[in-house]
């Protein structure tokens, strides 16, 4: 109980406190048996390392900064589900004792906690940072720049955390290397890296998720783009995510049951309103869905120019909780990338989510003889608690029919 | 050895077999006579301190320091029940000269009335004919044993038993027939005793205390038990069983006021399913006599009853404060203690359910650990943090810290609760007791268990994990993540609770 590198020699729960607050365990001496150290006997201990003093970003949204030890702050459940720790991205890259054979004397006369104490390299002011006292001892550490990415606004739609008192990045870069030395660095999520793993790991978790891959020749419908684009007087191309929105929009009209969310309550299907549509954008560590709403009754030029309004809303973060809400699928397309099929995430609550996949050509046999054909790959993620198979199936076949004869698009 | 502290054997039942005791105790020579005692032969006293080498205890222990002054013992101990004899045997081995008082039998209410009757009459009422004379008849066998069993510790560390009412008369002195025994310090281990006395009429012959109840061999046809706390649910379970028509009757607005509302409906029910009618919210008026029998009237009216028996209130078994009797500080009912266990009175010390910090044999023995070490000079302070709470009914409850009520008081939304239901448990399920389920309540900063509470067949030993574990701090982290139970078991049932609380585990 007496060696201080003895594990257990913290409560579990210390040990934790002790993290949080940036206190150095092995110094400590508890009130247990041969000095075990409990909670209690850190309640009154301050916080080392003020978290302000080096992270000024470590204030959560609510305004308040995260501070000493306080059994009674109310906490979210998230807490557990991730850690909500709002506070720019940033590697905290651990130094490598070895590697500094200079130091090894002044390693002795000190105590051996120096040798390896973490330098925080904040990436927003591009300097390293010393956390402690000791650590001029250690080696210089490789420098990480890492850009720091902008606050996101807090998006309506991003289930967003309720803040959770934060562990400072010194304690987590503490408690990260007594347990495991082979991490070599700990990089810290921001809140839109959070906030899109919440909302991820929540869909994989609660849902019933089946993908389905259907091939759709589009021939014909690159053709009709084509034309569309070459013929249009104002500058305004058509996106190929137009013509995607439109077919998605008949085709969920056809099929009804896509508009189907589950109720809270997990005993009821709630049918929504129109056939709007999410359109899911991948922006760096953000994700965006901003909704195109009755696709099914707008034209092609109508749903490029919400496409276009959209993006240039999400752009400059000006996205309101209407833009955000009431869709009641989600269209992910990655076209502009060299993916095949894949299988997206449901945008929850809704039934189900569709990814289309990059364009390729393939020799295909036609009535005409052999032909060079351009094909898409529709993978449709469902939620099975709301969609059967079968149900999906036909939502695919619809959708298939319509891009393969586009002429129902434009009339 | 002098003999002057033999008296006659004058005193009911048990008691008899004490004074035997007591008697050939004071022989040394004829000890080994004593009937159910083993024999340890002659033990030598001990010499040195009898510490383990890393038993903290918050201070120095001189052996004998006392007794080199004016003092004839070390430490005088009134009382020998749980913590008692836990008190004079620890101040023995830590080298004190010790003096235990007994006014009544050895071992006190745990053994007359407590805990040991009740797991006693609850496993007698679980076998196929239940019946009251067998229940008397082998509650008394384990009383003996363990008797006998408290005797020969006493015996081997050589505690000095009197059988007597002793009686306080300076804070170093006690007379106790007639003679009087000076110590450098006193624990009060006197324990207390049913309080009627805010109910008119309660000193009815046949409405009687818990100790009277477990010496009764007539089955009470109609028993109205008054009180729903743990003590008044586990004879209403035992008694139902026996074939008593049992009322139990709770002022409050339901059983088990302090418990977890779960468990405390968990436990009404299933004492509705055995037959107790279940009153709360009831205050008793009056208790008056009809032909010999007492008649209970209630605001809701009156039953006739064959026995009553009161489970209420308690307050100190106040015989020994002598002319000390305005110096001691009385809070709620009970002796006020300090962390140290020391009462206002200066070299007095208080262990047990007299100060009024937990009723259970248990945390008598935790007190009276703390408050000998520190009558021997040691500065411990006594800390019952997650010291389990357990009832023995069928099935059966036990809980360690917070209620979920408690814990919202204190941290509001700050803590989840986790549940499994025993009915998801597989062993319980074979075994075919799927009633219950174990509920945890845990932070939501840092996962440490703020209370579980267990309805179920094994509940009683269920709740060792989760105490032990609250305990050493340990948090749902690691419940969940590291500690391995075996399959199948109830102890499953924690770790699921656990999970849920996580809510990492849908169920």
């Amino acid at each position: 109980m007496n060696d201080p590198q003895q594990p257990g020699r913290l409560t579990p729960l210390a040990r934790r406190i002790a993290a949080e607050k940036g206190l150095d365990a092995r110094a400590m001496q508890g009130s247990g048996y041969g000095g075990r150290v409990y909670s209690y006997d850190l309640r009154d201990a301050p916080a080392s390392v003020p978290s302000s003093a080096s992270f000024p970003a470590d204030v959560n949204p609510m305004g308040q900064v995260l501070g000493a030890y306080a059994d009674t702050e109310p906490l979210s459940l998230d807490a557990f589900e991730v850690s909500p720790v709002p506070c720019r991205e940033k590697l905290i890259e651990f130094p490598r004792p070895r590697a500094a054979h200079g130091n090894e004397g002044a390693a002795v006369g000190g105590r051996p906690q120096a040798c390896g104490a973490p330098v925080v390299v904040d990436a927003a002011h591009g300097s390293g940072m010393i956390s402690d006292g000791a650590a001029q001892m250690a080696p210089a550490p490789v420098k990480i720049q890492i850009p720091a990415q902008e606050q996101a606004p807090v998006q309506a739609q991003a289930r967003m955390p309720a803040p959770a008192p934060a562990m400072s990045t010194e304690a987590m870069v503490a408690a990260v290397r007594s347990a495991d030395d082979e991490v070599a660095g700990v990089l810290r999520m921001n809140e839109a890296r959070q906030s899109v793993a919440a909302q991820a790991s929540r869909s994989s978790r609660e849902t019933a998720s089946v993908t389905q891959h259907m091939e759709m020749d589009i021939t014909e419908m690159l053709a009709l783009h084509k034309r569309m684009n070459e013929n249009r007087e104002k500058p305004v191309t058509l996106p190929l995510a137009a013509f995607y929105l439109k077919a998605m929009g008949i085709s969920i009209k056809d099929a009804g049951r896509l508009r189907l969310r589950l109720a809270e309550t997990q005993d009821a299907f709630l049918m929504m309103e129109g056939a709007n549509i999410g359109l899911q954008v991948d922006a760096g560590d953000r994700v965006v869905t901003p909704v195109v709403r009755d696709a099914d009754l707008k034209t092609l030029s109508e749903l490029a120019a919400d496409i276009t309004a959209l993006a240039e809303k999400a752009r400059r973060g000006d996205l309101t909780e209407r833009d955000l809400s009431g869709g009641a699928i989600t269209l992910l397309d990655k076209g502009d990338s060299d993916v095949y099929a894949f299988t997206p995430i449901i945008n929850q609550p809704e039934a189900a989510i569709l990814g289309i996949g990059t364009i390729y050509k393939k020799l295909v046999m036609t009535e005409k003889g052999i032909e060079n054909r351009q094909f898409i790959m529709q993978s449709l993620t469902f939620d099975h608690r709301i969609l059967n198979g079968s149900e999906a199936d036909s939502f695919q076949r619809r959708l298939k029919a319509v891009l393969e004869d586009p002429l129902s698009l434009v009339v | 050895m002098s003999n002057e502290y033999i008296t006659a054997a004058d005193g009911p039942d048990t008691r008899e077999g004490f004074q035997r005791f007591a008697y050939h105790y004071s022989q040394p020579d004829k000890a080994d006579d004593f009937p159910g005692a083993f024999s340890f032969g002659d033990v030598e006293p001990p010499t040195e301190t009898d510490l383990l080498p890393d038993d903290d205890i918050g201070g120095s222990i001189t052996p004998n320091i006392y007794t080199t002054s004016a003092y004839e013992y070390d430490v005088a101990v009134i009382g020998s029940g749980p913590a008692g004899y836990t008190a004079a045997i620890r101040a023995a081995k830590l080298g004190g000269k010790v003096i235990m008082f007994e006014k009544e039998a050895l071992g006190g209410l745990w053994l007359s009335a407590g805990c040991i009757p009740a797991k006693v009459y609850l496993k007698a009422s679980g076998s196929e004919a239940p019946d009251l004379q067998g229940a008397l008849s082998f509650k008394n066998n384990i009383v003996t044993k363990l008797t006998s069993n408290a005797a020969r510790m006493l015996r081997s560390t050589r505690v000095r038993v009197e059988a007597g009412e002793a009686v306080l008369k300076t804070p170093n002195e006690i007379v106790c027939r007639g003679r009087a025994y000076t110590a450098a310090k006193i624990i009060v281990c006197g324990g207390t005793k049913a309080d009627g006395s805010h109910i008119p009429g309660a000193s009815h012959p046949e409405v009687c205390a818990t100790d009277a109840i477990f010496r009764t061999s007539d089955l009470p046809k109609r028993l109205m038990i008054l009180g729903g706390g743990s003590e008044g649910c586990e004879l209403a379970a035992a008694f139902a069983a026996f074939g008593s028509n049992v009322i139990l009757v709770e002022t409050q607005s339901r059983l088990l006021p302090g418990w977890d509302a779960q468990v405390a409906d968990a436990i009404h029910r299933s004492l509705s399913d055995a037959g107790v009618k279940v009153y709360t919210g009831v205050t008793i008026d009056e208790i008056s006599d009809r032909h010999g029998k007492p008649y209970v009237i209630t605001e809701r009216g009156g039953v006739l009853c064959d026995k009553v028996l009161l489970a209420t209130r308690r307050r100190p078994e106040g015989s020994f404060f002598g002319s000390l009797a305005g110096d001691f500080r009385i809070e709620n009912g009970a002796i006020a203690v300090n962390e140290y266990l020391e009462t206002s009175v200066p070299d007095i010390y208080a262990a047990g359910d007299i100060t009024g910090l937990g009723g259970h044999t248990h945390a008598a023995y935790r007190m009276a650990e703390t408050a000998a070490v520190n009558a021997m000079g040691g500065k411990k302070q006594i800390d019952l943090f997650a010291t389990p709470e357990v009832i023995y009914t069928r099935p059966e409850a036990a809980s360690a810290g917070m209620s979920e009520e408690a814990a919202r008081g204190r941290f509001k939304d700050g803590f989840v609760v986790g549940f499994c239901p025993l009915s998801e448990n597989i062993n319980a399920i074979i075994s075919g007791t799927p009633e219950g389920f174990v509920k945890v309540l845990a932070s939501r900063r840092h996962g440490e268990l703020l209370g579980v509470h267990i309805v179920g067949a094994n509940a009683s030993e269920l709740i060792a994990e989760p105490a032990a574990l609250m305990r050493m701090e340990v948090t749902l982290h690691e419940v969940v993540g590291e500690i391995v139970h075996a399959h199948p078991t109830y102890a499953e049932a924690f770790a699921a609770a656990c999970g849920n609380a996580m809510g990492s585990f849908g169920r």
